[in-house]
């Protein structure tokens, strides 16, 4: 994952987003008056109403929309909204799955805050933010319900560097600090349908008192209520680096833990386990797996996406 | 088989994330080993072989006499005891082997070393082929050493079997000695023995049981002779009891003309006597002059009694001396019975003692025999085995003189001692292929054990068996171009050390072949 980031920078530095626009596809917004005029305009918040955007339940206009720099996803090897096919599509299909039925109401329980999913591991570099980054994009391809992902690591913030989104200056620390800052002033909608982002904010030393707080778990109960179709995703820190994450993980319902295959010690995982209440629900997803024996039949490509791979249409 | 393959593959990949323990492991390993076997002196072997003829003089001289030595072991027995501490020392001076031990402690290891690192062997046939080899560092010093144990045991064993040879001699001579001083021994307590029972030796003793027996008989005899007498004297007083003693006579002096009495016979034939002789001889003769005075005392006798009978007639009946002649010829004959009995009382008290004594002795007797059997089977053994034994030593003497003139062979050098000029051990290039795969299989292990002490999930199965938590999928590693680009630098990097070692491993291998021709 290192190497992600630091191509992240790389290309940071750079300042050389424009390069990355050649493989937008036709159904996204025009990428190069975007970027283009995200360029010019950055610092500076603009109305922007994608033509094809849409909330159930008819939202007011946001003031901040983004867009996801979709070229920047593809090129970390991550789903990409309009070309889901392939092995990484399918095994996000299969994860998300599970995830839907427990969010709503389809599992064997009902589980409160079903569609709060926080996404954690023990150790950091196992794959998180890939992994809700992904899963987030898979799930805004479903038909009937809408994604929030949530930048709950407030330490690092990463989904804003994945999607090549530069760092909001409001985000959830303002919110909660801050009451007269309203939800939909922080939320960002993206040019990816049904794809909402709320970005970590500003830095905070005690950003686990933040999130333990009464204001959190306010918000907590809004995000779940506010919109019954939707599901949070909450990229939250490593369980055994921070306390945050085992806070958090009492607030939503769900939590995926991402286990990198090969590389995290069994030990650990099991230490990171003991911090979770027992009576959690939570999914583990292997990450960085080798291709076991049933996965790789039928599909073209076996490993998956490098750098200049044509996607099958 | 596919399991075993997969499962294989498993603790490799599992070992590729401690990749660098191998290296950490393997080099240190191996980089010390072959610096230790180079270090290692060559080693060089001088071997020789040697023939023994175990046939030699001990066998027939001391065959059933002593302890056989089994000669087929003797020479075992004897390599055995060449490597004695006297020996060793020995050798360690013969070949100046001494003069690198300074204290005595360096001296023990020395022949400590040397007892453990010389080989003798008898091949594989028991056919008294020996084969002496020993390993040293120089070869110089090992061909010195077999040399030196070679004559050692040359002269052990030649010097052995003469020792054997004199060492019997001295036996047996020893043995004769004692012998003879046992049977001088044996002689004296004979003769000591026989002086002391001289009576009732077992020859004689067969007298003894003839004297007892005449002894008894006449034992017997002299009862019953003194039964007869005792009767015979019984009777005669019963008769003399009843015969009057005296005829009455008027006359109660004695006629001189009747020879009444005894005395008076006496007195008569006396006087018959000495008229014979004044006939031959004249009256100064001896035998006359004895007469007379016997007749004199006769006279005076008859006088006494002539007077008793006046006194007695005076008063009493005259019992004793009556002239009846029944009654004195009865007196006479119970006189005569009467001395017969006391005599043969006498005589047969004496016989009895007699009996008595040798009855006592009897018991003695048989003791005496056996302790005189014994004593003469004493002697005579001994006799024998001193007689044996000197008739051996004979035969051994001659027997020797006939070795040492025919000079038997008993001793061949088959193989003089011998070097080789390449030395036999160490196998260097087996030991430094040896340390590289110790090496390599240490780090390899090392990391494959690190990787079962803490494993990962590389598996779906694996974690729902772990956690226990459902998992909801897994997501195959992305394998982009940078990612790419760093794997194969990992693995470029390891096989480079790896390479390295092994070039290492090559290039000592090659100094080897070529340097020291060792293949």
């Amino acid at each position: 994952m290192s190497s992600i980031e630091r191509f992240v920078d790389k290309l940071g530095k750079d300042g050389a987003a424009a390069k990355e626009a050649k493989k937008d596809s036709p159904k996204a917004p025009p990428p190069e008056e975007l970027i283009q005029a995200y360029e010019k305009d950055i610092g500076q918040e603009k109305q922007y109403f994608p033509a094809d955007s849409s909330s159930v339940g008819g939202e007011a206009k946001l003031k901040n929309d983004v867009v996801v720099n979709i070229a920047l996803l593809e090129e970390a090897g991550m789903l990409t909204p309009h070309a889901m096919q392939g092995l990484l599509a399918d095994e996000y299909r299969a994860i998300k799955r599970p995830i839907i039925k427990n969010a709503f109401g389809g599992g064997a329980v009902d589980i409160e805050r079903g569609n709060l999913v926080m996404v954690t591991s023990s150790l950091p570099g196992e794959g998180k933010t890939f992994t809700s980054i992904n899963l987030a994009l898979s799930m805004a391809a479903e038909l009937d319900q809408t994604v929030l992902l949530v930048e709950a690591d407030v330490a690092k913030p990463a989904i804003c560097k994945y999607c090549g989104i530069p760092e909001p200056k409001q985000g959830m620390v303002d919110y909660l600090l801050n009451r007269k800052i309203e939800l939909s002033d922080v939320l960002l909608r993206t040019n990816i349908p049904k794809l909402s982002i709320l970005p970590a904010g500003r830095g905070h030393p005690a950003s686990a008192e933040l999130i333990g707080s009464r204001a959190m778990r306010d918000l907590m109960d809004e995000l779940s209520r506010r919109y019954p179709d939707r599901v949070v995703i909450f990229d939250s820190p490593p369980l055994l680096l921070t306390n945050e994450a085992v806070i958090l993980s009492g607030l939503v319902g769900q939590v995926l833990l991402v286990i990198e295959s090969a590389k995290t010690q069994q030990s650990v995982v099991k230490q990171a386990i003991e911090l979770l209440d027992p009576t959690q629900v939570v999914g583990v997803v292997l990450n960085k797996s080798r291709i076991s024996d049933g996965a790789s039949y039928g599909y073209a490509g076996g490993y998956g996406y490098g750098y200049g791979e044509v996607r099958g249409e | 088989m596919q399991e075993i393959l997969d499962q294989l593959l498993g603790y490799a990949r599992g070992a590729w994330r401690f990749r660098w323990y191998v290296h950490l492991i393997a080099w240190p390993i191996c980089l010390a080993g072959w610096g230790f076997v180079y270090k290692i002196p060559d080693q060089y072997e001088a071997t020789a072989r040697v023939y023994v003829d175990t046939e030699s003089v001990l066998r027939p001289l001391l065959r059933g006499l002593a302890v056989q030595s089994d000669l087929g072991r003797e020479v075992e027995v004897m390599t055995r005891t060449l490597l004695s501490r006297p020996n060793l020392e020995k050798i360690a001076r013969m070949t100046d082997m001494d003069l690198e031990a300074k204290t005595p402690e360096d001296m023990e290891l020395l022949l400590a070393r040397l007892k453990r690192t010389i080989e003798f062997s008898t091949g594989r046939s028991r056919d008294n082929l020996y084969n002496i080899a020993y390993k040293h560092e120089n070869p110089e010093m090992a061909k010195r050493v077999v040399q030196s144990l070679l004559t050692l045991f040359v002269e052990t064993s030649l010097g052995d079997t003469r020792k054997d040879a004199s060492v019997a001699q001295r036996f047996l001579d020893d043995q004769i000695n004692e012998y003879e001083s046992r049977l001088l021994a044996a002689e004296d307590a004979l003769k000591e023995f026989k002086r002391k029972n001289i009576g009732l030796m077992p020859q004689q003793g067969q007298e003894y049981f003839q004297k007892l027996r005449g002894a008894m008989e006449q034992l017997s005899k002299a009862e019953l002779e003194l039964n007869e007498a005792i009767h015979r004297r019984d009777e005669l007083r019963r008769q003399l009891k009843t015969v009057k003693p005296m005829v009455m006579s008027d006359d109660n002096t004695v006629g001189l003309t009747k020879p009444s009495s005894p005395l008076d016979l006496r007195i008569q034939s006396l006087e018959a006597k000495l008229d014979d002789l004044l006939l031959k001889y004249t009256k100064n003769h001896p035998d006359v002059l004895a007469i007379q005075s016997t007749l004199d005392t006769l006279r005076k006798q008859r006088e006494e009694e002539l007077e008793q009978q006046r006194n007695s007639a005076n008063g009493d009946e005259p019992v004793k001396a009556g002239n009846n002649p029944v009654f004195q010829q009865l007196k006479i004959a119970l006189g005569e019975a009467e001395a017969t009995v006391a005599g043969l009382q006498v005589r047969v008290k004496e016989y009895q003692a007699e009996v008595d004594r040798l009855k006592s002795a009897v018991d003695t007797i048989p003791q005496v025999e056996a302790e005189f059997k014994k004593l003469n089977r004493d002697y005579e053994i001994n006799k024998k085995n001193y007689e044996e034994l000197v008739q051996r030593r004979e035969s051994a003497k001659l027997s020797e003189q006939a070795g040492q003139t025919s000079d038997d062979v008993k001793f061949r050098i088959i193989d003089p001692p011998f070097t080789p000029s390449t030395p036999v051990a160490p196998n260097r290039p087996l030991l430094v292929s040896t340390v590289l795969a110790i090496g390599f299989a240490s780090g390899l292990g090392f990391a494959i054990l690190l990787a079962q002490i803490k494993p990962t999930f590389d598996s779906v199965r694996g974690v729902t068996q772990a956690l226990g938590y459902p998992v909801f999928g897994s997501v195959s590693r992305i394998w982009t171009g940078n990612a790419r680009v760093k794997r194969k630098a990992e693995v470029m990097a390891f096989g480079a050390g790896a390479l390295v070692l092994l070039m290492f491993y090559g290039g000592y291998m090659a100094y080897l072949i070529m340097v020291k021709k060792l293949i």
